[in-house]
């Protein structure tokens, strides 16, 4: 049995006063304690970043936090690199090459400017895309584009997705931006790449997240964990309107944990751009495809609705430090399913999944936990 | 800065949709641009019979979903003095 026995997220947003390095400490100290369990019981570190200049992360955690002399070693995937990196804890724990990982994933993006981390980020795109001088905003504009002309939805139907995350971030006192916002708000701010404007968007964020895989016995089971991958390039892409990598590391996640969408309790998907927020919902089989908007719309994911999706705020308003966030996603699942999520708290629920996607779709990751 | 030997090798692979007519399947306007360029302006996904592509818009009228278009040359992105310019494939109405 794979357990998620620590979990811990530092406050996410603009955090001037802190450095990388304050952030891994912060995040992985924070798990270590919640886990329980004495600094030379953690046998493996495992470090999640995307920008980072600063190379040899797993190295530089265990100095910083002070651990015995274990092997490290940091993953990359994009903005799916938490998702992947708790993946590989998973294999480790499977492998029997460790007991007790620690994953942390910590991003720090304020350093830089705006057009830098445009740059950076498409570093994750392909050659064509970057000579296009396309971003990701505009990556996910052209799905965006595309799936408006498939599906006959509009700017508005986008907005939904915004204000239903700021309004679960208003409850998440770590979130960057926890408070709600007004349609007219949303409609009315800038375009960043058409048809996205910036409320769309996920935003710049500082922030880190970590926790504890065992194969100890804990509350939380990590009852699956499963990656699928797609051409990083869209245009090699079979459809502009899902994500096949999604599709494909969800229906493994489902047939490994032996349930379907209509077990899962709760979920934090990847709404990096509201446009991804409604393809994942159809792409994880929470409603049909073309419905996504529409269910988000009329309330199916909201706090009080079928199945709450990013109750955390999401990328959106919680924020999206690339390269943690899919660590992130399990520290909320695993925070919800041990009752300690504060205001945010949904109750009577057991199994909650989260979905994490490397750049447009070139890497999905989808785990699944219980509480036990 | 970029790298001249780079943009040397991406000459075998810059030119190939040059001439190349397809239609536009979808299109984003980048208001903020990455570094290296100067915006806004349109970039378009371009259904070719060999597959898709992804490029500028050098055009002045507005790129539609479905309109037919033309790979053609035009100079890539914004350099530096010190820089070599780099020249690729762009789309037009055609």
């Amino acid at each position: 049995m794979i357990t998620v026995r620590g979990a811990f997220q530092t406050k996410f947003g603009e955090l001037w006063e802190q450095s990388l390095e304050d952030l891994i400490v912060e995040a992985g100290e924070g798990a270590i304690k919640d886990a329980g369990l004495p600094k030379n019981k953690i046998d493996l570190v495992i470090v999640a970043n995307m920008l980072a200049e600063q190379n040899h992360l797993g190295a530089l955690a265990v100095q910083l936090l002070g651990l015995d002399q274990v092997p490290a070693l940091r993953v990359e995937a994009a903005c799916a690199s938490g998702g992947v990196a708790v993946s590989q804890a998973v294999t480790a724990l499977k492998a029997g090459a460790a007991e007790n990982v620690l994953v942390i994933g910590a991003e720090k993006m304020t350093d830089k400017s705006n057009g830098q981390i445009a740059l950076a980020l498409m570093g994750a795109a392909s050659e064509v895309e970057r000579q296009a001088g396309l971003t990701f905003v505009g990556l996910y504009g052209l799905m965006a584009r595309a799936y408006f002309d498939r599906f006959k939805i509009t700017k508005n139907d986008l907005a939904y997705v915004a204000i239903k995350n700021h309004r679960h971030a208003s409850r998440n006192p770590k979130a960057q931006y926890p408070f709600p916002v007004e349609m007219e708000t949303v409609l009315k701010s800038s375009c960043v790449a058409s048809p996205l404007h910036l409320f769309d968007c996920a935003p710049i964020t500082d922030g880190a997240a970590a926790v504890v895989v065992s194969n100890q016995f804990g509350e939380v089971e990590l009852v699956s964990s499963q990656i699928a991958t797609d051409s990083v390039s869209l245009t090699e892409r079979e459809s502009l309107t899902e994500l096949k990598a999604t599709k494909i590391a969800g229906k493994k996640a489902y047939a490994q944990a032996e349930v379907g969408p209509v077990d899962i309790d709760l979920a934090e998907v990847h709404d990096c751009f509201s446009i991804a927020e409604i393809m994942a919902v159809e792409d994880l089989g929470f409603c049909q495809k073309g419905e996504g908007a529409e269910t988000i719309k009329n309330g199916d994911f909201d706090h009080n609705g079928r199945l709450p999706v990013n109750l955390s705020g999401g990328l959106k308003a919680c924020g999206h430090p690339v390269g943690a966030t899919g660590v992130k996603q399990i520290a909320e699942i695993v925070d919800q399913l041990r009752g300690r999520a504060g205001a945010r708290q949904v109750k009577n629920i057991r199994i909650g999944l989260t979905h994490n996607v490397g750049g447009s779709g070139g890497t999905a990751v989808v785990n699944i936990l219980r509480k036990l | 800065m970029k790298s001249p030997v780079a943009i040397w090798r991406r000459q075998k692979t810059n030119y190939r949709n040059l001439g190349a007519v397809g239609r536009v399947v979808s299109k984003t306007r980048i208001i903020e641009t990455p570094s290296g360029f100067i915006g806004p302006y349109w970039v378009v996904l371009v259904q070719l019979k060999q597959g898709r592509t992804v490029g500028q818009w050098a055009d002045e009228a507005e790129p539609k979903i479905g309109m037919k278009t033309i790979g053609i040359l035009r100079r890539i992105g914004d350099v530096e003095p010190s820089e070599v310019i780099e020249y690729g494939v762009k789309w037009r109405k055609y």
